[in-house]
């Protein structure tokens, strides 16, 4: 479980995060609900030790130290991350160089998959191909969650549909997944739950199905109440 | 499997449970006839990525369909649908029902003579048999 | 300690063209300053075939004479790696934070801990350094063998290749005699390096904030690198005011190091 306790955030004068506790719990997809700059990004950064909290404690699994985090949990940014000059192999072959857990024939898997051609560089990858590219990176190795950061943003329609099959196929089975995103649209029926952002503390934490079974509603309907009020 | 069993045109509504429509998913293929009684059907994991969902929700479906006494499941042998006579009737009684009803409710309203609306369900139900022997392979329901 | 090692193979990957261009590019102007040297000498004594004057007997011109006299051609051969060099102490950490895919991202991620981050970076750096003095040794040895097919048989005279190398005012510098003064110009280019990256470390922890700390650090630093080499001046025995040097020297060094892990290990930002 990554627990979240008391998050707070400035940057100069804005406070980004005020307060913000949740937790992700493993076998689950939980995603961050947030209008563009409620800090959903950061947050994600903060639990990878990429940014600090100005207040605030960052467990997983009980542990607040970044020893073990980065074999156990893994980051997929909104870009590559790796130099533009490198070879999509190249990246694999960091990635091998210095994860333990790698699991190589994976990665094989996941770029037959996405038929990304590891050839190819960095630098000449168009948006979707680069957020398919980050998703092998961070999906080959075997961790035990997985955070995405805004995985549908900006990406044409049938790489969105390559990206959310993802979801639903046993690479994130069994492990925790949160994912942020700003529009819920293709992702709805894959959350179990759903936490909504808003003026730096958290609206609403939601069970998906819970909201429908009881009270009729979508999660687009929870989040019109929430950010249109 | 051609086109995957038909389950990838599957589309869901937001505000019902999920699992809940995947429950009546199955259902209508088996009052449908695209499911057979005894047959065996996708994993928990298959049926997810088939209906590109959440893995929890499409376990959580079957679960209640086990519970329904929908589906069985023995050892680590995939699921069957069952071949309880008794259930797969009441499955077939309980969507005709809902189906009637919602039919029912939609016209309450208009104050129509029954009489009436039976003449007008049979007339309807004619042509659209009629169409159908017109169009060979084109799909019911 | 294995992730050290890649991580420093990678940064010498990663600049490998660069040093080898600037490599070339070294060679290629002090060969052909010394080439203009030696034809220009022999002009003006006429000695092309045929048109000298008879009864002038010029002077010989010997290698240490010629590598003497193309000090502005040395000086415009490693000034430019030298910038490209220093400018590199401040890309090595900012091509990872721009671009359009930031590598920091990865970097930073990478399990073990950022330690061994810093040091790859620090030691690519001095290694860059000394492969190109390196490289100006071979390129030296080089000039001499372009001397020897260059220079015209009645012009040639033997010299040491020491005194060759220390006719150059940049070797001298580049290459001090002393060991003493080599290690002072060594230690103070490291010292100086160390600086600069916990600066940088600084300014990526609290970007405009950080870069006013960092001036006033370094502000802070250097006086006190002042400070301590005026103690020449105090009446103290030598080996006192080479005490209170190193003292600072080490105390600034143990600064800077221990101010930039604490900084990648937990403030930095992407």
């Amino acid at each position: 479980m990554i627990r979240i306790e008391n998050a707070h955030k400035r940057y100069r004068w804005r406070k980004v995060l005020d307060g913000v506790t949740f937790s992700a719990e493993k076998g689950q997809i939980t995603c961050l609900v947030g209008m563009n700059g409620a800090g959903k990004s950061t947050l994600l950064k903060a639990i990878m030790g990429l940014t600090p909290l100005s207040k605030g404690s960052i467990r997983v699994d009980g542990v607040g130290s970044k020893r073990e985090l980065y074999e156990k949990v893994s980051f997929i940014p909104d870009h590559a991350a790796m130099p533009g000059g490198y070879r999509l192999e190249d990246g694999l072959q960091f990635m091998a160089d210095y994860y333990k857990r790698w699991n190589e024939a994976r990665a094989n898997e996941l770029m037959a998959f996405f038929r990304l051609d590891p050839r190819d560089r960095v630098g000449n990858l168009s948006k979707g191909t680069a957020a398919k590219y980050g998703l092998v990176l961070g999906l080959a190795a075997d961790t035990e969650f997985v955070l995405m950061d805004e995985p549908f943003s900006g990406i044409d329609v049938f790489s969105r549909e390559m990206i959310g099959e993802v979801f639903s196929s046993r690479l994130i089975e069994d492990r925790g997944v949160l994912v942020t995103t700003h529009e819920i649209g293709e992702i709805e029926y894959l959350l179990d739950r759903a936490i909504l952002l808003k003026d730096g503390k958290v609206a609403r934490d939601i069970d998906c199905e819970q909201v429908r079974d009881e009270q009729g509603k979508s999660v687009l309907d929870v989040m019109r109440e929430v950010y249109r009020s | 499997m051609d086109n995957h069993g038909g389950w990838m045109e599957t589309a869901f509504n937001t505000r019902d449970p999920v699992y809940l429509q995947v429950v009546r998913l199955f259902k209508e293929r088996i009052v449908t006839g695209l499911l057979a009684a005894g047959e065996a059907i996708p994993s928990r994991r298959e049926i997810a990525s088939l209906l590109k969902m959440n893995p929890n929700t499409a376990q959580r479906a079957y679960k209640e369909m086990e519970e329904q006494g929908l589906i069985v499941t023995e050892g680590n042998s995939p699921s069957r649908i069952t071949r309880d006579e008794d259930v797969l009737r009441n499955i077939r009684s309980e969507l005709l029902g809902e189906a009637v009803r919602t039919f029912v409710g939609s016209i309450r309203n208009m104050q129509v003579p029954l009489q009436e609306i039976v003449a007008l369900v049979q007339e309807e139900y004619e042509s659209d048999a009629q169409r159908r022997d017109r169009k060979p392979g084109g799909e019911g329901a | 300690m294995s992730h050290y090692f890649k991580l420093l193979a990678l940064e010498v990957r990663r600049f490998r063209y660069i040093l080898a261009g600037m490599m070339a590019y070294a060679l290629i102007v002090e060969c052909l300053a010394v080439a203009r040297e030696i034809h220009n000498y022999a002009n003006r004594y006429g000695i092309k075939e045929g048109t000298r004057e008879p009864g002038v007997l010029p002077q010989t011109y010997s290698f240490a004479d010629v590598i003497g006299n193309v000090q502005s051609g040395f000086a415009l051969a490693v000034v430019l790696p030298l910038a490209a060099l220093l400018a590199y102490v401040l890309l090595i950490w900012y091509r990872d934070w721009f671009g359009r895919h930031p590598f920091a991202f990865r970097l930073l991620m990478v399990p073990g801990g950022r330690i061994s981050l810093y040091f790859a970076k620090l030691t690519a750096i001095l290694l860059f350094i000394f492969s190109m003095l390196a490289w100006q040794l071979v390129a030296m040895a080089i000039l001499k063998l372009e001397y020897a097919v260059v220079t015209p048989e009645l012009l040639k005279e033997s010299s040491r290749f020491t005194d060759a190398m220390y006719a150059s005012e940049i070797f001298k510098l580049l290459l001090p005699l002393r060991f003493t003064q080599f290690l002072i110009n060594y230690g103070m280019g490291l010292l100086a390096v160390m600086l600069v990256f916990a600066g940088i470390l600084l300014e990526r922890s609290y970007r405009i904030r950080g870069i006013v700390i960092a001036a006033l650090y370094l502000a802070l630093n250097v006086t006190l690198l002042v400070l301590a080499s005026m103690s020449i001046e105090l009446p103290l025995y030598p080996s006192e005011t080479v005490a209170v040097c190193l003292t600072i020297f080490g105390l600034e060094v143990a600064g800077a190091i221990w101010l930039s892990l604490k900084l990648i290990t937990g403030k930095v930002s992407v």
